[in-house]
C-alpha cells in the first residue's frame, strides 16, 4: 500500500462508490480505487468533498495537506486510544533519565547508520572516508558515556557537521554544489532535495507514531520548542542518512534530476514542479525497498520498519520491552 | 462494580490473554482480514431492531448489563420461540466449537438471565461459513468458567503490563493485534541493545 500524491493543482475530487474520481477544468483525469493506498498527500490548492474525506477516514486512511514543502494539516480518522500509553509517554519525558536512556539510543542509531552508509561508499566508489567514519566511531563511545542531553545533543551536532562536511564527495555531478547543510532558505538544490525528502518522511513518521498511539508532540532527544513533532524528529534520525541522504545522492548522480530542474529565487533554491513530482515517485518506490533490520534479523520494507519502530518505542515507553530497540541498516 | 467487562472480552480473553489486554484494558484495537471479514457479515444484526419469522421472534442487537456479574454485553439477537428466551451468536467461519465462543454466548444468557429474572438453560452459535446453529447448553461448569474468566478480566484492569501471551505462531499470525503483540520480536529482542558489538 503506497502513497498517493496529488500535486495538481486546482482538481476536485469527489467520492463515487469506493473511488474517488479525480477531475480538473470539469474533465474525469484519473480514478482511484482508495484500498491500494494508505495516505492520500494532497499538495496545493485541490479540493476533496466531504463523502471522499469520509470514505478515506473510514478506510483509515491519512490525508496530508502540503504546500510545497511544508506539512499543514493531516485529516485522521478516529485516533488510538491508549490512555496509559499517553501517559507513560509524558512521565518518561520527564524522567531525565528515561529521556537520556531513549535519546541515546536515537543518536547511537543514527551514528551506526550514517557510518554503515558512508563505509558502504568507501567501499564502492574507493572514496577516502576513513577519517569521518573513525570520527563516527568515536563519536559513538562518546554518546555511550554522555552524562545528560545537552552532551549528548553536542555530540550529535558534532558528527552530523563532520558528515556534512564529507558530503559533497558523494556528489559527482560537477554543477550540483552543496557547502552545508541549509534549512530554510535551501541555499542549494542538494539541500532543497534533503528539506524535502526530510519533510516527507517526518510526515511518514508522524503518520506511524500517531498509529501506534504516540503523541508525536513529546519527544525526548528533541524537546526544546513546542509545536514541532519532537517525537517524529526523534525518531527520523535513524532514518535520515539511510533513507533520504543516500535517496538524494543517487538521484543526482544518476542525473534523475538535473541541475535545470531547479530554480534559484532569490538566495534560495527550488525544485521545478516536474522534477518534484519525479522526487515523491522515488521516495514513494523507496519506502517499499526491503532493507535488512539488524535487530529483528530480517528483511522489511521502510514502511513496515516505520510501523515497526513506533511500537517498539511505545513498547519500552510503556515498560513492556526491555530497552528501545533502533533500526539499524547492515 | 466499577469495571464492567465486555462479552467480547471475554471470547478475546480465552484466546489470549494478552490480545484480550490489549485490546480491552490499552483499548487498542487493529483489523485484520478476518476481524474485517467479520465485520462486514456482522452488519446485518448490528442495527437494532425486532422481526418476526414464522412461530419466531427476533430481537437484534441488544444491549445488557449484568450489576452482579459487572458485565455488559451486546447480543446479536435474541430469539423467543413458544415462551422460550435464548441469545443467537453469529459467527463467522465453519463449526469449530472454539470454547471461547462458548463463553461468550453464556456471559449474554446471564446477563439476560438477570434482565428477565428466568433461567436460559441454552443459546445458539451461528455459523455464516456453515450456515448451522450449535446449541450450546449453559451448565453448570460452562456458568462457572464464564464466571471465573469475567473475574480475571476484571483483574487484568488492575495491571499495568500485559500478560504472557499464548505465543504459539500458528495462533499469532491470524491474531489482528500480531503487529503490535510483536510475539516473534519479543522472542528476539531481549535485554539491553549490545552496543559495544557495534561501535
Amino acid at each position: 500500500m503506497g502513497t498517493f500524491y496529488l500535486s495538481e493543482p486546482y482538481c476536485f475530487v469527489r467520492k463515487e462508490s469506493e473511488r474517488l474520481k479525480i477531475y480538473k477544468d470539469r474533465t474525469l483525469i484519473r480514478e482511484v480505487r482508495v484500498q491500494e493506498y494508505s495516505r492520500f498527500f494532497i499538495h496545493e490548492s485541490s479540493t476533496l468533498t466531504t463523502d471522499a474525506l469520509m470514505l478515506l477516514a473510514e478506510k483509515g486512511i491519512d490525508v496530508v495537506y502540503f504546500s510545497g514543502n511544508r506539512m499543514i494539516g493531516r485529516f485522521v480518522g478516529p485516533e488510538n486510544k491508549n490512555v496509559r500509553l499517553r501517559i507513560a509517554q509524558v512521565k518518561a519525558h520527564l524522567s531525565e533519565e528515561k529521556s537520556l536512556h531513549i535519546a541515546r539510543n536515537l543518536v547511537l542509531a543514527k551514528l551506526k547508520n550514517t557510518r554503515t552508509s558512508l563505509q558502504r561508499f568507501a567501499r564502492r566508489r574507493e572514496l577516502e572516508l576513513d577519517p569521518v567514519i573513525l570520527f563516527l566511531k568515536q563519536s559513538m563511545d562518546h554518546a555511550l558515556r554522555a552524562k545528560d542531553l545537552d552532551e549528548l545533543r553536542g555530540i550529535e551536532g558534532m558528527a552530523a557537521k563532520r558528515y556534512f562536511e564529507a558530503f559533497p564527495m558523494l556528489i559527482q555531478q560537477s554543477d550540483f554544489s552543496f557547502e552545508g547543510r541549509s534549512r530554510r532558505p535551501a541555499k542549494d538544490p542538494v539541500n532543497a532535495l534533503l528539506n524535502y525528502g526530510y519533510a516527507l518522511l517526518k510526515a511518514e513518521l508522524t503518520g506511524a507514531l500517531q498509529a501506534a498511539g504516540l503523541d508525536p508532540y513529546i519527544g525526548y532527544l528533541h524537546r526544546e520548542r513546542y509545536g514541532r513533532e519532537s517525537l517524529a524528529l526523534d525518531l527520523m534520525e535513524e532514518f535520515r542518512c539511510i533513507m533520504v541522504d543516500n535517496l538524494v545522492v543517487k538521484m543526482v548522480n544518476q542525473g534523475v534530476v538535473k541541475r535545470k530542474d531547479f530554480h534559484d529565487d532569490v538566495g534560495e533554491s527550488r525544485l521545478k514542479e516536474h522534477a518534484r513530482k519525479r522526487f515523491l515517485q522515488e521516495f514513494d518506490r523507496r519506502r517499499k525497498d526491503e532493507v535488512f533490520h539488524q535487530l529483528l534479523q530480517r528483511k522489511m520494507s521502510y514502511r513496515e520498519i516505520f510501523h515497526k519502530q513506533a511500537i517498539l518505542l511505545a513498547k519500552f515507553i510503556k515498560g513492556e520491552a526491555d530497552d528501545y530497540y533502533p533500526f539499524l541498516a547492515k | 462494580m466499577e469495571i464492567f467487562v465486555e462479552a467480547h472480552a471475554i471470547n478475546a480473553y480465552a484466546y489470549c490473554p494478552r490480545r484480550c489486554y490489549y485490546e480491552y484494558v490499552e483499548r487498542v484495537f487493529y483489523h485484520n482480514v478476518y476481524t474485517i471479514h467479520g465485520k462486514l457479515l456482522h452488519e446485518h444484526v448490528d442495527h437494532a431492531g425486532r422481526e418476526h419469522r414464522g412461530e419466531r421472534q427476533l430481537y437484534r442487537s441488544l444491549y445488557l448489563r449484568s450489576e452482579r456479574l459487572g458485565l455488559s454485553v451486546r447480543c446479536d439477537v435474541i430469539e423467543e420461540a413458544e415462551g422460550v428466551l435464548y441469545p443467537v451468536e453469529y459467527k463467522r467461519g465453519k463449526q469449530a466449537g472454539w470454547e471461547n465462543n462458548h463463553l461468550q454466548l453464556c456471559a449474554q444468557g446471564l446477563a439476560l438471565e438477570e434482565w428477565i429474572g428466568r433461567k436460559i438453560p441454552f443459546g445458539y452459535l451461528f455459523y455464516y461459513g456453515s450456515f448451522r446453529r450449535e446449541k450450546v447448553i449453559f451448565d453448570d461448569a460452562l456458568r462457572e468458567r464464564t464466571i471465573q474468566t469475567i473475574k480475571a478480566i476484571r483483574a487484568l484492569h488492575l495491571q499495568d503490563q500485559p500478560p504472557e501471551g499464548i505465543d504459539e505462531w500458528f495462533r499469532c499470525k491470524k491474531c489482528s493485534m500480531v503487529d503490535y503483540c510483536l510475539p516473534q520480536e519479543r522472542a528476539r529482542l531481549k535485554g539491553k541493545v549490545p552496543w559495544e558489538r557495534f561501535t
